[in-house]
């Protein structure tokens, strides 16, 4: 399945690199996921909007694992490879919950001297 | 599936991960390409075509920027909407905590250089933590066991408004009971004694003290009681002693039933009423007293001296006070000059001129303070200097590891640090690095103090100087540590994170690369510069102490051994003090491997000296004739033989020059030129004083040191001890081999003679002539130690810097190897830049050193402050060092491999 040629705009990267990190944590907040499956699930949910190369996806799990917010694990399968699972933790949690209110507030901010509507 | 394997073990080469972690990015790289390809196989891309779009999607240059943000621990960037500038004060300090930990991980990561750096910064902040531990021992620390010394003042006696000196006992009397802006005066003089307990005898540092001296000063008694009012009362009727702490516990064990103890003092016999508090010893830094007895027992303590404390003229008493509570050392000050207003106009006779001046504080008397802190001022100079050396090292390490990181900033930069994140960041590293210089600094400065300690002006001294660290030093150590931080760190930070980050990016090579090395230069040359001022100093300090061992001191210091015993202290009358001073010489004489034994009142370098003013017999003098000040001494006949100072006109004293026989006198060539240029000096008389008794000069001595050694030739005679009794008398013996060997038999010797008398000062000469140039030895050792570690340090600075710079310049070299450049100009390219740094290093510090050097003068003996051997030798050594330093670094450049080299960016 060849990526769909999109007309939509992609992220600039000046939003895109604050903004990775969000939507990982977002995603995994609902349940754990390797890194393959998170990079799908980031396109396919943005629509293609939003796509991390593995470049970026792989040093970035790495440092929010660092830093406390993620927490990998190697779990094996039944006559599967093994694989990395990443699961959000208490205080991967608390960021993005702050994020979520900080990004309402920005959004907001910016619907209203835009003149956007906002939904 | 395609083995992925060796393309990401492409891409991570550099990454400079930990090895468990590159395994497992490894591995989920692996796992990512893989389900990537199948998709892409699934979609219908041939094997080749899915391969590639597989890896060209993971993209190298993204891929290794991600890393190296990994490598440096970089935090994940905020969101970009968040603002950061308005996070509250908590956030920001997370921040601080997260630049700290941040930078931690770096310094572990480049061991080397943290390394260097620390210690650098170790022996900058340790060399001042160890001058601060003396300085604050010496000056700052309070002393022991007394009560609010803020509160005390010395009271000194001036003359027409002049000095710091001593009070009558009756003049004390009258400013104790008349002072009301000082809640207690009191008054005290120090005295040698002898004190004998069960057989044994020591003599001690007596403190001869009015009965309100521990009130005033609040010392109380670690056991019994302090003195009361009555204890002072009627002279020698209450014969009673505190003993100090430190002489309770040596010679009494710290046995408490002391305490009504009998012990004899000078002969005389007291009761033990107390023991000090502990560590107090007295309110004088530089003299330390082992016991204390009232004033009113002086004429017991020193035979004849109960006149002073009827006499007004007699000035003897040191005086101090405890202010009232809101007074202040001005008013009250004001009000004994009142006091003494009053005195002068009641006994004009002794009273007339006299003053009061009042200073605050205790420890010394103002002219020793003074004296203390210069030299204490000398020194912390010169550690400052080095570690403003060792800073500049450092923000040179810093700078050239700043210019290794400037991929890094740019990325950091353009994932959206700003300026002053970046700075910050880099001046957490700063205080880490300065964290780590301070501990070990602390360590290394409390250990290096116990050393100084041991030098001869500090062991020599009366005081005592505890090294042991305390709250100050660590707080001083603190202070400097943080200051260097940003001394060093402030000025690299803003350097290094000046990013022309475009270019930066583009193409990894250095920005703003003028400039910079402009800074790193003005780094480099102010370094060499502060080395050569230091440098000087030590120059002249050691060439002071060669000019001192130069001079010839006029006798014989190897060989002769010296030790005093005070009769008088013992209650010996005067013949009976001349049978044991004759038998002493006469015995000592046969004593084995003595060659000559001879008697001596004044001893040689001492500083001091007793002096008189004499005339010439023949005229009387002119009214206004001052005389000629001079020196004396009271020797027996054979102290000339014994201490080789020649004779070399007429005859020394002889057995025949005794009582009633006419009094006799060997003066030194001074005197014989002064007072009777161009004739025959023997036979030749001179009156003491106006009135005073005529000697007859028999003999002309060599001209000798006298009170120190870098004295101008002064007046000197002496007197046979025969027809002048003088105590204490100093036994001198001259002998063969090492005179040391011959102490115990001389204690034995005077034991045998009478076993309460102590013996004390037992040296040889060779020990006093030493001890009297122990400030100057002292000085040379710490700033010559001080001065290499500065020219170590600024080697070191230039070997990093050259380093660097041959680094740097890799391909540059490469390119003039390649195209035919000579080995030889190549390094002689590099020689050449690190000379021209040493040569303006070299004039910028002379151009500071030679205004510094003037303020050295008054340490100064034989060697001019701008003495141009010193500055030749010093500039000399630093460019040879310099060339040294560059050696290694100039030599690499001539190996790079000109392939190598081009291919390297």
């Amino acid at each position: 399945m060849a990526l769909p040629h999109t007309t939509r705009p992609m992220l600039t990267d000046e939003l895109k690199k604050g903004t990775t990190a969000f939507l990982i944590l977002a995603v995994l907040e609902a349940e754990r996921r390797h890194g393959y499956e998170l990079s799908k699930l980031l396109e396919q949910r943005s629509k293609g909007v939003v796509r991390v190369h593995a470049a970026s996806l792989y040093p970035l799990l790495y440092r929010l694992e660092q830093e406390g917010l993620i927490e990998g694990q190697w779990v094996e399968k039944a006559n599967q490879r093994r694989r990395r699972y990443y699961r959000i933790t208490s205080a991967g949690k608390r960021v993005l919950q702050a994020q979520r209110r900080e990004w309402l507030d920005f959004a907001r901010a910016v619907a209203q001297l835009a003149g956007v509507e906002y939904a | 599936m395609p083995d992925w394997r060796e393309e990401i073990a492409h891409r991570l080469r550099g990454a400079q991960l930990a090895p468990a972690d590159e395994a497992a990015i490894a591995e989920e790289l692996r796992q990512h390409l893989d389900d990537r390809y199948a998709e892409l196989r699934a979609g219908g891309q041939s094997e080749e075509a899915a391969k590639r779009s597989a890896l060209d999607e993971l993209g190298e240059d993204e891929l290794r920027a991600q890393l190296s943000l990994v490598r440096l621990g970089a935090r994940v960037p905020a969101v970009a909407w968040g603002s950061a500038e308005t996070t509250n004060r908590g956030e920001r300090l997370g921040g601080l905590w997260g630049d700290l930990r941040i930078g931690a991980r770096l310094l572990r990561r480049t061991p080397a250089f943290t390394t260097i750096a620390a210690l650098t910064l170790a022996l900058g902040i340790g060399a001042n933590t160890t001058i601060f531990t003396v300085v604050n021992a010496l000056l700052i620390r309070p002393m022991p066991g007394i009560s609010r010394p803020d509160q005390l003042v010395l009271i000194g006696r001036t003359q027409g408004g002049q000095g710091f000196d001593t009070f009558s006992y009756l003049d004390y009397l009258d400013y104790r009971d008349h002072a009301t802006r000082l809640s207690g005066i009191g008054a005290y003089y120090g005295a040698p004694a002898h004190l004998s307990t069960g057989g044994a005898s020591d003599r001690v540092r007596a403190g001869v003290v009015s009965a309100n001296y521990f009130r005033v000063l609040g010392v109380t008694a670690a056991a019994g009681r302090t003195f009361l009012a009555e204890d002072d009362g009627a002279p020698n009727a209450h014969p009673v002693v505190v003993l100090s702490y430190g002489l309770w516990r040596r010679r009494f064990g710290g046995d408490s039933s002391v305490v009504g103890r009998r012990v004899t003092i000078n002969a005389h016999a007291y009761t033990v009423i107390g023991v000090a508090a502990e560590g107090f010893t007295g309110l004088e830094r530089n003299t330390s007293y082992d016991l204390f007895v009232p004033l009113a027992m002086t004429g017991a303590l020193r035979p004849g001296f109960e006149r002073a404390l009827g006499a007004r003229d007699a000035v003897w008493l040191e005086l101090f006070g405890r202010l009232a509570q809101g007074t202040t050392d001005v008013a009250a000050e004001s009000e004994l000059q009142g006091i003494a207003s009053q005195l002068a106009r009641a006994y004009p006779e002794s009273n007339a001129e006299r003053g009061v001046a009042v200073v605050g504080g205790i420890g010394f008397d103002p002219s020793s303070r003074r004296a203390v802190q210069s030299f204490a001022g000398i020194l912390l100079g010169v550690v400052a200097v080095v570690l403003l050396i060792a800073c500049a090292n450092v923000a040179n390490l810093l700078l050239a590891r700043g210019a290794a990181r400037r991929q890094e900033f740019a990325v950091r930069a353009s994932l959206g640090a700003s300026r002053a994140r970046l700075v910050r960041q880099l001046l957490a590293e700063g205080v880490l690095l300065s964290l780590i210089g301070g501990v070990l600094g602390f360590a290394l400065g409390v250990g290096t103090a116990r050393l100084i300690v041991r030098l001869p002006l500090f062991a020599n001294s009366l005081t005592i100087i505890d090294p042991a660290p305390d709250g100050r030093v660590l707080f001083f150590t603190a202070v400097v540590a943080i200051a260097s931080a940003l001394i060093f760190g402030v000025p690299s930070a803003f350097r290094a994170s000046r990013t022309e980050l475009v270019t930066s990016l583009r193409t990894g090579t250095p920005g703003g690369g003028v400039r910079r090395s402009l800074f790193r230069n003005g780094l480099l040359v102010s370094q060499l510069a502060l080395s050569i001022v230091l440098l000087v100093a030590a120059g002249l300090f050691l060439r002071t102490l060669g000019a001192l061992y130069a001079t010839p001191p006029g006798f014989d210091t190897g060989h002769v051994l010296i030790a005093t015993v005070d009769v008088a202290l013992q209650g010996y009358d005067e013949p009976r003090g001349r049978r044991f001073y004759d038998e002493l010489e006469q015995r000592a004489a046969s004593l084995p491997d003595v060659t000559n034994a001879g008697l001596a009142y004044m001893l040689p370098l001492g500083g001091g000296g007793w002096d008189t003013r004499i005339y010439p017999a023949e005229i009387a003098p002119a009214k206004e004739d001052p005389g000629l000040k001079t020196d004396i001494n009271a020797v027996s006949a054979s102290y000339f033989s014994t201490v080789h100072v020649p004779i070399v006109r007429g005859r020394g004293f002889a057995n025949t020059d005794r009582p009633g026989t006419p009094s006799v006198a060997v003066v030194n060539e001074v005197i014989a030129r002064q007072l009777w240029p161009d004739q025959d000096p023997i036979g030749k008389r001179f009156r003491l004083g106006r009135e005073g008794e005529v000697l007859t000069v028999i003999g002309v001595a060599q001209t000798a040191k006298y009170r120190s050694l870098v004295e101008s030739s002064r007046p000197f005679f002496y007197r046979p001890f025969a027809q002048v009794y003088q105590t204490p008398m100093t036994l001198h013996l001259s002998t063969t081999g090492d005179p040391r060997v011959l102490i115990s038999a001389v204690r034995q010797l005077v034991q045998s003679l009478d076993k309460d008398l102590p013996v004390y000062r037992i040296q040889t000469l060779g020990d006093r002539l030493a001890g009297s140039v122990s400030m100057q030895r002292t000085a040379a050792i710490l700033v010559a130690s001080y001065g290499l570690l500065a020219l170590l340090l600024a080697a070191i600075g230039l070997y990093g810097s050259m380093t660097y710079v041959v680094a740097r310049r890799t391909r540059e070299i490469g390119i003039r190897m390649a195209l035919g450049a000579r080995t030889a100009l190549v390094m002689r390219q590099v020689l050449r830049e690190a000379l021209v740094l040493a040569l303006l290093g070299a004039a910028l510090g002379i151009i500071v050193a030679i205004p510094s050097a003037r303020l050295l003068r008054s340490q100064l003996f034989g060697v001019e402050p701008g003495d141009p051997m010193t500055f030749a030798a010093v500039t000399i050594s630093l460019v040879a060092v310099a060339v040294v330093a560059a050696f290694s670094p100039a030599w690499r450049a001539t190996r790079v491999d000109p392939v190598v080299a081009l291919r390297a960016e």
